[in-house]
């Protein structure tokens, strides 16, 4: 008969269906029988049989004596310096950068919120060139002593781009825990470690390092974070801002302009806004390099009018260049000053174009207290007979006066790619995140306020991000059981 | 890990329903190296077998709720046996062993025209019409995946000795479907 593994392997995959007790009892089988085998124990070395003799005994005893003498003696006559290790302690692998073909870099430079995790970003050393594999990770804390190992409690995968076009470099997003009790990553200098396995033992073959900040740094709810586009933005306080910038909240997929809103902080100030923008994207498919985009123009005198309420008001607009490089997604549009600094920013979604749509995302219980953390959310497909697929790499924002304040990602494999459905049947899946702030490693309730979650679909070939709004409503108060709508962005 | 006392199923299960995170970690402690064992037969890798493991405790985050196993060992060891085998799919991996294990499973699988689906439920049957010590035999075999030589080792049996028995299970298995209409 002719072997055709696959469908031996579909067999062996089937075989999950077999009745639980009789799996059990298999497996109970082999614990008996293991452990009525005890390990035949060998006899005793002649060395050891000289260990547990008497002169042996004695032996070993002199030549320890001899070594707490010579100890004390070179303690004495030398000055007591610290010497570094050669070695880092508790590192156990060895560095080969042989034949590896992408670096990493994480997201967790002086980024306390989440200190019980971090995003490990790998990057293609080369274009149309796919990552390919390794074994692990190894993570170790850098102090004075040298290099501790630290407990890696497990990893999931995120977004995933392993395999670029000719002219794209390969992606792969990783997250990294620390402790499964969300304990947290102390305060600190790390090295991450991405490892493979030579046979014999775990080998370093790309490393980074970054800083886990002091938890009490920086206090949730507060925009302090840097933004996780461009680390390098510093945004001015409020008072030192001369003009707010807005935008329509939700740009239609394929729209080629963007109309924005300047308007002076106090009435009767004459503005002179410079007309520079700059548009980085937070979430959703990647743009290449349409992803940051920037338009620079001379400066504008805007004089207070009474139409605006004494207030000086500018009505700008950008130009989308290549509409369809712009996919959907959540985009943030920053104003500039003549010296490049950031005034004052405003987000704004790209709508997916519903035609592609393959499933629409409502939430089931809408609105939620201050002592819950999970969200209930329905996924349904829009044709019979077509599978969901989806991914669940999600970021959280609370809004606040029109503004989006970032409170955490998170990110996970597909959970029901693939899933079959009858033809004459509708896909529905339910998903229920957990939504909760995490600081100094320990999960919080939301306080109340105003939220969305944006699902990002990130490696799904499909081209959009949904966005969905939900209220946090405040305790004692008796929570309605719905009123805050539900959406697609 | 503060708590040294190992919980039972009952009250592991309890943490995941309450999303209390310390239920991972109660479940890596009791059932981290059974699921790495299960991993490992299948893949024939440290590394790739570790990330099947903790992808499986991130599953059973994810599953329970909604659902509550009974046996948590049986519910773990399925998902990482599965999460194995798709691995083992994607990253076409080689482990003779387990391919050994295929070849010789592959001998009862009807013509490929035919019908698989209601395998499951007549291999069902057919085991259960077998003594325990056979099908015991049998399902760490070809649910298993567990090799002969530590199979052999367990049973005090010589390797060639239970190579035997199983394909005279396997051989009754061919009747037993043939006799049932199938073309083996």
């Amino acid at each position: 008969m002719k072997k055709d593994l696959n469908r031996a392997l579909n067999a062996f995959a089937a075989m999950d269906d077999l009745p639980e007790s009789m799996l059990l009892g298999a497996e109970q089988a082999l614990l008996d029988a293991e452990g009525g085998l005890p390990t035949p124990r060998k006899p005793p070395s002649v060395f050891v049989r000289f260990l547990n003799s008497g002169w042996g005994a004695a032996v070993i005893s002199g030549i320890v004596a001899l070594g707490v003498l010579i100890l004390v003696l070179r303690a004495g006559r030398e000055p007591a310096t610290y010497e570094p290790p050669k070695k880092p302690v508790g590192s156990t692998i060895e560095m080969s950068t042989e034949g590896v073909n992408f670096t990493i870099s994480t997201e967790m430079e002086n980024y306390p919120e989440d200190t019980n995790r971090f995003t490990v970003i790998m990057t293609g050393k080369a274009k149309g060139e796919t990552i390919s594999m390794w074994g692990g990770w190894h993570l170790e804390r850098l102090t004075a002593e040298g290099a501790e190992t630290v407990e890696i409690s497990y990893t999931e995968e995120a977004l995933i781009s392993a395999n670029p076009g000719k002219d794209e470099y390969a992606t792969m997003k990783k997250s990294i825990f620390g402790t499964n009790t969300g304990g947290g990553f102390q305060p600190g200098r790390y090295r991450l470690h991405a490892t493979k396995h030579d046979g014999e033992k775990y080998v370093s073959v790309a490393w980074c390092t970054f800083t886990v900040g002091d938890p009490g740094d920086l206090t949730w709810g507060e925009d302090t974070r840097p933004s996780e586009t461009d680390p390098a933005v510093e945004y001015p306080p409020a008072s030192d801002r001369p003009y707010t910038v807005t935008t329509a909240d939700t740009v239609e997929y394929g729209a080629t302009g963007l109309g924005i809103t300047v308007k002076a902080v106090e009435p009767g100030v004459t503005l002179f806004p410079h007309r520079n923008y700059r548009i980085v994207k937070l979430a959703g498919p990647a743009n290449g390099e349409g992803a940051v985009w920037m338009q620079t123009a001379e400066a504008v005198e805007v004089r207070p009018s009474e139409e605006n309420g004494g207030y000086a008001v500018f009505r700008d607009s950008v130009t989308l260049q290549s509409p369809e490089e712009w996919l959907p997604g959540l985009y943030r549009l920053y104003a500039l000053n003549h010296d490049g600094e950031y005034i004052d920013y405003c987000d704004f979604v790209i709508q997916p174009d519903e035609r592609n749509l393959p499933f629409s995302v409502s939430m089931e219980r809408v609105l939620y207290t201050e002592a819950d953390t999970e969200l209930a959310i329905l996924f349904e497909a829009y044709q019979p007979g077509r599978p969901i697929s989806r991914g669940d790499c999600w970021s959280l924002w609370r809004v606040e006066d029109g503004k989006r304040i970032p409170m955490g990602s998170q990110t996970a494999e597909y959970a029901i790619e693939g899933a079959e459905v009858a033809p004459d049947e509708y896909a529905v899946e339910h998903f229920r995140p957990t939504v909760s702030l995490v600081t100094g490693g320990k999960h919080k309730t939301l306080p109340a306020g105003q939220y969305e979650l944006i699902f990002d679909p990130g490696a799904v070939p499909y081209g959009y991000a949904v966005t969905l709004f939900f209220e946090v409503v405040s305790l004692p108060e008796q929570a309605p059981e719905s009123g805050v709508g539900s959406g697609r962005g | 890990m503060s708590n040294t006392r190992p919980l039972t199923d009952a009250e592991i299960i309890a943490l995941y329903l309450a999303r209390d995170e310390s239920a991972i970690d109660h479940t890596a402690r009791q059932y981290g190296a059974y699921c790495l064992s299960v991993a490992m037969n299948i893949l024939n890798s440290h590394p790739d077998a570790e990330e099947c493991v903790n992808d499986t405790y991130l599953r059973a985050w994810r599953s329970i709720p909604p659902q509550r196993p009974t046996v948590l060992r049986l519910f773990l060891g399925k998902i990482t046996r599965n999460l194995a085998i798709d691995r083992y799919r994607e990253k076409r991996s080689r482990n003779r062993e387990l391919e050994v294990a295929l070849e010789e499973l592959s001998e009862f699988l009807p013509a490929r025209e035919e019908d698989d689906s209601a395998l499951p439920s007549l291999l069902a049957d057919f085991l259960a019409s077998l003594p325990a010590e056979e099908r015991n035999l049998f399902i760490l075999r070809y649910w298993q995946g567990h090799s002969v030589a530590r199979l052999s080792q367990a049973f005090g049996l010589k390797p060639n000795n239970l190579s035997a028995r199983l394909y005279r299970t396997r051989e009754k298995l061919r009747v037993y479907l043939t006799e049932r209409g199938y073309q083996v």
